[in-house]
């Protein structure tokens, strides 16, 4: 009797133990996905005399020009639009391509519509290094290396496979009377689509338009070769070149840092439920 | 109603936009890196076609393209050798009814909302051999005989910067598992804890095998994406010092657009594209699972 009171005593003290290390160690890992961070914040206020005497807490004052340096002198700010006006666009073209295929390929009746889908479905296994030696030459004779539309055609082009699944899975799950209904009513198919299809998918468009911006937005290789004009060149591919440009002035090159990605991570601290989803979505419906 | 469902000029209309951009931009460049991989090709000067040459250059010749596979492999079997059990494990501690689930779910996953250029130069500075946070704790706890120049010397880089993928894609991998987890009825658990399963075997006899349809995907995944590896590298070390963290994308990189070699750099792509849809057959053979439905 006695012994089963000890043992439930320690079995207790174990479990208690047990939940105590199981939080410590969830604890400390996520400070090591949000510390790095608040360091970058941190330094980025500095001058860089303190941040080699201190760099492991808030300085004493805030170098608030270390972001004006970057945003005006270092281009960030050109990029920071650049960036914005590319991932839009490409965005916006992304839905409106995708939602019309998607639908040509679930509703209406078509002997090649599965072969197809197929085909574009299989872009998701391409890499886009095997695309990109053509696509630089091609464009550099077509003369639109200088012109935004050298990186919207290719992420467009990259978001579609994904984009066109997630919105055919979703609408082939319409029931017929829908556009029964609205054709009898005397609708055209482009009334169908644009009145009842498009607005009706609007769950599924918001998840394809987080996860494509989201990609372009942070998009490397592709701005890195394909656009050449240095004025339009964006947010990643600026930051890469402000290391050469600046590779003494290292607070600065962390306040450049600062900008690219408060914007993700103020979207993030409103939406990252959705955003969680967004990303995700593609493989675990795969 | 069935005849306006198959007109032909509707049909077109809906679906030619996408079709014809994805047919311009993906698949004739496919063909056309395919093609140009038989070449000797360089900016200036002909093209001359020379079969295979490229590809038994790469394999036989090349050190630095061998070393740059060896590289990508080492990168692809760690990544899967660390993130996997982690995000197991991490999405199994978090499935039950935990305190705080939400921010450590949000605080896990927050790393893969940044650009991979933000995330390498952040740990470009973390790794900073002066005031980086790496060779200051080490510094602070005794161990000055560990400091090191963590990206520049060529034992370290690929291992630091496999630390750096790992921190920012174990909590994407994490989430996936965790819906996987989530998903499993509670009643099998619950049947599972009366037939006496301990906690510790329930991972192994339970949860592992109603995982595995999320385990192949993670997997092809994982691996599909350690062999495109390239704006880590490129930010963090350019592939240096020396090719010591050189990969089979930095290397076509470097091959097409530093030596202006586009021929043999079609074939490093090549090679890329090919390993690419291996792994992902390979991968699908081996882990042949049906999803599960409850």
């Amino acid at each position: 009797m006695k012994e089963s009171v000890a043992d439930n005593q320690t079995q207790k003290i174990k479990q208690g133990f047990g939940t105590f290390f199981f939080y410590a160690g969830l604890v400390a890992l996520s400070l090591t996905c949000i510390y790095p961070l608040i360091w970058l914040l941190m330094n980025s206020m500095k001058t860089d005399t303190e941040l080699f005497n201190n760099p492991w807490w808030f300085g004493s004052g805030f170098e608030i020009s270390n972001y004006s340096t970057a945003w005006t002198a270092g281009k960030i700010g050109r990029s920071f639009v650049n960036s914005a006006f590319v991932a839009i666009s490409s965005v916006g073209i992304t839905i409106i391509a995708s939602s019309m295929a998607a639908f040509g390929f679930t509703r209406l009746k078509w002997k090649l519509s599965t072969p197809i889908l197929s085909l574009i479905l299989l872009g998701v296994m391409i890499p886009i290094h095997s695309t990109l030696i053509p696509l630089f030459t091609i464009f550099s004779k077509l003369g639109i290396t200088n012109r935004y539309l050298a990186l919207i055609l290719p992420y467009v082009a990259f978001a579609l496979p994904t984009s066109i699944f997630i919105l055919s899975g979703f609408m082939s799950t319409f029931p017929k009377e829908i556009e029964e209904a609205v054709i009898i009513d005397g609708c055209s198919m482009a009334g169908v689509f644009w009145k009842i299809v498009f607005p009706l998918s609007k769950t599924p468009i918001a998840t394809i338009s987080i996860y494509n911006f989201v990609s372009m937005w942070n998009e490397l290789m592709f701005a890195l070769i394909l656009l050449q004009d240095q004025s339009k060149t964006t947010l990643p591919v600026s930051l890469t070149r402000f290391k050469g440009q600046y590779s003494t002035n290292w607070t600065i090159q962390l306040a450049a840092v600062v900008i690219m990605v408060i914007p993700s991570i103020m979207a993030y601290m409103f939406l990252n439920d959705k955003i969680i989803e967004s990303m995700t979505i593609g493989a675990v419906k795969g | 109603m069935e005849s306006m469902l198959k007109k032909k000029r509707t049909i077109l209309a809906f679906v030619l936009p996408a079709l014809l951009i994805y047919i311009g931009i993906v698949l004739i460049p496919i063909f056309d890196t395919i093609y140009h991989s038989a070449f000797k090709w360089n900016i200036l000067g002909d093209k001359k076609f020379i079969g295979f040459d490229n590809f038994i250059n790469l394999f036989t010749k090349d050190k630095i393209f061998m070393l740059g596979m060896k590289n990508t492999f080492m990168l692809m079997l760690l990544s899967l050798a660390i993130q996997t059990p982690l995000a197991i494990l991490l999405a199994i501690a978090l499935s039950g009814k935990i305190k705080g689930k939400r921010y450590f779910k949000t605080v896990f996953f927050l790393p893969n909302i940044l650009s991979s250029v933000a995330v390498g130069l952040l740990w470009t500075f973390i790794y900073h051999p002066e005031f980086g946070i790496i060779n200051s704790v080490l510094e602070s706890i005794g161990l000055d005989s560990l400091t090191r120049l963590w990206l520049a010397d060529k034992r370290t880089v690929l291992p630091s910067i496999i630390v750096v993928i790992c921190w920012q894609f174990v909590g994407y991998h994490m989430i996936l598992y965790l819906a996987a987890v989530e998903n499993i009825p509670t009643e099998i658990k619950e049947a599972a804890l009366i037939d006496g399963v301990t906690k510790k075997s329930m991972i192994w006899y339970i949860t592992l095998p109603l995982i595995r349809h999320m385990i192949r995907i993670d997997l092809v995944l994982m691996a599909t994406g350690s062999l495109r590896f390239f704006d880590l590298i490129y930010v963090m070390s350019n592939g240096g010092p020396n090719h010591a963290s050189e990969v089979i994308a930095s290397y076509m990189y470097y091959k097409s657009f530093r030596d202006y070699q586009y021929g043999y750099g079609s074939a490093v792509s090549v090679v890329l594209l090919v390993l690419c849809l291996m792994v992902t057959l390979i991968l699908n053979k081996l882990f042949h699972t049906e999803k599960i439905e409850y």
